[in-house]
């Protein structure tokens, strides 16, 4: 049994336009030890789709309507309230992209590191204070007995983004939500975050989804690779199998503009046209609008997510045969 | 060879900063830009590359005037720009054009794309209507956008679509040397291509020079003649594309190409990563500013400042392992 493993999630949200569902029948699952990592550009619902595990999405406009959250076989969805504040921040954990919105500014680090493991863990406020500097030195903070009385102003950003992970891995979680925890930093601290990150993953076996825009970052940290366009899943396979055979035009697009270092000065190969937005859209395939292997069958139904080759998922016309999946 | 479109030399700006009180002088001085020096041919590009704070945007903005330097010179066809009277100034800014970072918030809400774009041949004293029009409507087209785009409003328009209106404006006056300080930071993926291709095509069109102000490496590397690393207010190391991504001299350049996250999986990484913190740029060490991460840092670079000095066929490098 998958670590997590969700099915046919729907969150909707309400717009003047009527209610329009920026994640659209997503499945995905993780396993202990694994990272899935979840690409997509802004708008397609990535980060969406963690909020909803974690029945954070603010709620109105947002509403998770439909599909099944199973952590270790029990359904979050229908977890009452208090139970379901028991796994967040405990069994699953969640970094977020910009640590200085996400850090509370009039406490101390060592204060919000330790919320959580009074709350989950029942420690003393003094045994919660020493465990915080335990925890900054793990993520690597210098001089951690001091910088634990020190408030988010005071550290730079990648100090912020270790002080979050510290926070996010106090309580040992089995699930860490990463949404683009380095986006934020620049390359030389990205790295080390990254390293940071893998270390984690190796001595806890927690099972990682890391949600990023960025193929460079997926290529170094996924172990599974899952695209997402406009709310849906339209491909799923292991990441060395993703990028060595990318199959839906959309991912082969996005592997395509990326500069390579061996044509300086050349054209890329950019997608035509913008992502539509998640009021207009039509049904059938989302992307066929700017798609270069448009055919007829595209203005028909949406295509189902199929299994093309072993373990490599694709919902795209081109690889239709008999078998049709959701 | 032709002479250089623009020269800089020793351009600094410092804040000042700290406590000083509501009414006393602050002493500390935070030294964003800090000696930089170097040229750009007509037709070239030159990227300007280093991480968060290092002074990459704030040159530009020192390069344009928008900010008022603090010491050094900057030559525009060997007119000084930092001297210019009122009069030269606005002469000289129909040549240096900007595009920012931000397409959001680089555009007037409450103008329609036509005035946005007509705006610089007014203020410029473009009196003929009929011309006017004639240059916004071929822009528009240039940068891919149709003519329904001139009545409505910013907010009508994806990103990418606003970085090319934001490009059409830069576009109006004909400049030869543009500053696009990280004009496609904050689009998405497969719509930086598209504008990236689009700067390719201006450029070659408009022969012109422009100064690229990014981080993200890997596309610098596709489009740049040649690139100039940034760390803490100075030049670092300057070379041209080729050679400083095969073989960067300075510790940082390396450490920053060693942290690119390529995309391809099979690809093992063994990184060096970085230790030590970045010092205040209010309170900077004697000697060299990357002694406190520098894996090679020897005991001459704690009170020894290297200056930027040729090591190869237009290859500079800041750092003391490079010099004699």
């Amino acid at each position: 049994m998958p670590l997590l493993d969700v099915r046919g999630l729907v969150t909707q949200f309400n717009t003047p336009k009527g209610p329009v569902a920026a994640v659209d029948r997503v499945d995905f699952s993780v396993d202990r030890g694994e990272v899935l990592g979840i690409v997509g550009e802004s708008g397609c619902g990535k980060s969406v789709t963690s909020l909803s595990v974690l029945r954070l999405v603010p709620d109105p406009p947002g509403r998770v309507t439909g599909g099944t959250a199973l952590l270790d076989g029990v359904d979050l969805f229908n977890l009452p309230e208090a139970d379901m504040r028991k796994v967040r921040g405990n069994r699953i954990s969640m970094i977020f992209q910009e640590p200085m919105t996400a850090l509370n500014p009039v406490f101390t680090v060592g204060n919000q590191i330790g919320e959580g493991l009074r709350l989950h863990q029942g420690l003393s406020r003094q045994e919660a204070h020493d465990r915080a500097v335990e925890l900054l030195s793990r993520v690597g903070i210098p001089s951690p007995h001091l910088r634990v009385k020190e408030y988010p102003h005071q550290l730079s950003g990648g100090m912020r983004q270790r002080v979050m992970i510290a926070m996010a891995i106090g309580c040992e979680p089995d699930l860490l939500f990463a949404d683009e925890p380095t986006t934020a930093l620049d390359v030389t601290i990205q790295a080390q975050i990254l390293a940071l990150l893998a270390e984690l993953k190796e001595r806890t076996g927690m099972g990682m989804v890391m949600i990023s825009h960025d193929l460079g970052v997926i290529a170094e940290t996924a172990d599974r690779v899952a695209i997402m366009y406009a709310g849906r899943i339209v491909e799923e396979a292991l990441t060395t199998e993703l990028f060595r055979n990318p199959m839906h035009p959309y991912t082969r697009g996005l592997l395509a503009s990326l500069p390579k270092g061996n044509n300086p000065g050349g054209r890329l190969e950019a997608i035509p046209g913008t992502v539509p937005a998640l009021t207009e859209l039509e049904p059938g395939c989302k992307f066929r609008d700017r798609c270069a292997e448009r055919f007829a069958a595209c203005d028909g139904p949406e295509p189902g997510l199929i299994e093309a080759e072993a373990g490599h998922r694709v919902r795209c016309h081109l690889y239709d045969t008999a078998e049709v999946g959701a | 060879m032709s002479r250089p479109l623009l020269e800089v030399n020793g351009l600094s700006k410092h804040f000042p900063v700290g406590p000083g009180g509501l009414f006393g002088k602050s002493h500390k001085q935070l030294q964003a830009v800090d000696g930089v020096s170097f040229s750009l041919m007509p037709g070239e590009l030159l990227s300007l590359v280093g991480e968060s704070g290092c002074g990459k945007s704030t040159t530009g903005r020192l390069i344009l005037r928008l900010l008022q330097p603090t010491a050094g010179s900057v030559q525009f066809d060997g007119e000084d720009v930092l001297t210019a009277d009122r009069h030269r100034l606005k002469a000289l800014r129909r040549e240096m054009q900007v595009i920012f970072q931000d397409p959001y918030a680089s555009l007037n809400p409450r103008m329609r794309i036509g005035t946005i774009l007509e705006e610089p041949l007014v203020v410029h004293g473009v009196s003929d209507k009929e011309e006017r029009r004639r240059r916004v409507l071929e822009l528009t087209a240039q940068v891919g956008l149709t003519e329904s785009a001139l009545s409505r409003f910013p907010h009508e328009f994806s990103g990418g679509q606003r970085q090319r209106i934001s490009i059409a404006r830069a576009l109006m006056l004909s400049p030869r040397l543009i500053v696009a300080d990280e004009p496609v930071s904050s689009l998405d993926v497969s719509i930086q291509a598209q504008v990236i291709n689009l700067v390719q095509d201006l450029r070659e069109a408009y022969g012109l020079a422009i100064l690229f102000i990014a981080h993200d490496l890997n596309m610098v590397r596709h489009i740049s003649d040649r690139v100039a690393v940034m760390y803490l207010g100075r030049i670092v190391e300057l070379a041209d594309t080729a050679s400083l991504y095969s073989s960067p001299r300075h510790p940082y350049t390396r450490a920053l190409l060693d942290a690119v996250c390529v995309p391809d999986p099979t690809v093992k990484r063994d990184r060096q990563l970085l230790t030590g913190d970045l010092p205040s740029p209010v309170d900077l060490p004697p000697g060299c500013r990357f002694q406190t991460r520098c894996p090679e840092v020897i005991d001459r670079c704690r009170s020894v400042d290297p200056q930027l000095i040729q090591v190869g066929a237009g290859h500079q490098v800041a750092c003391l392992l490079h010099e004699g």
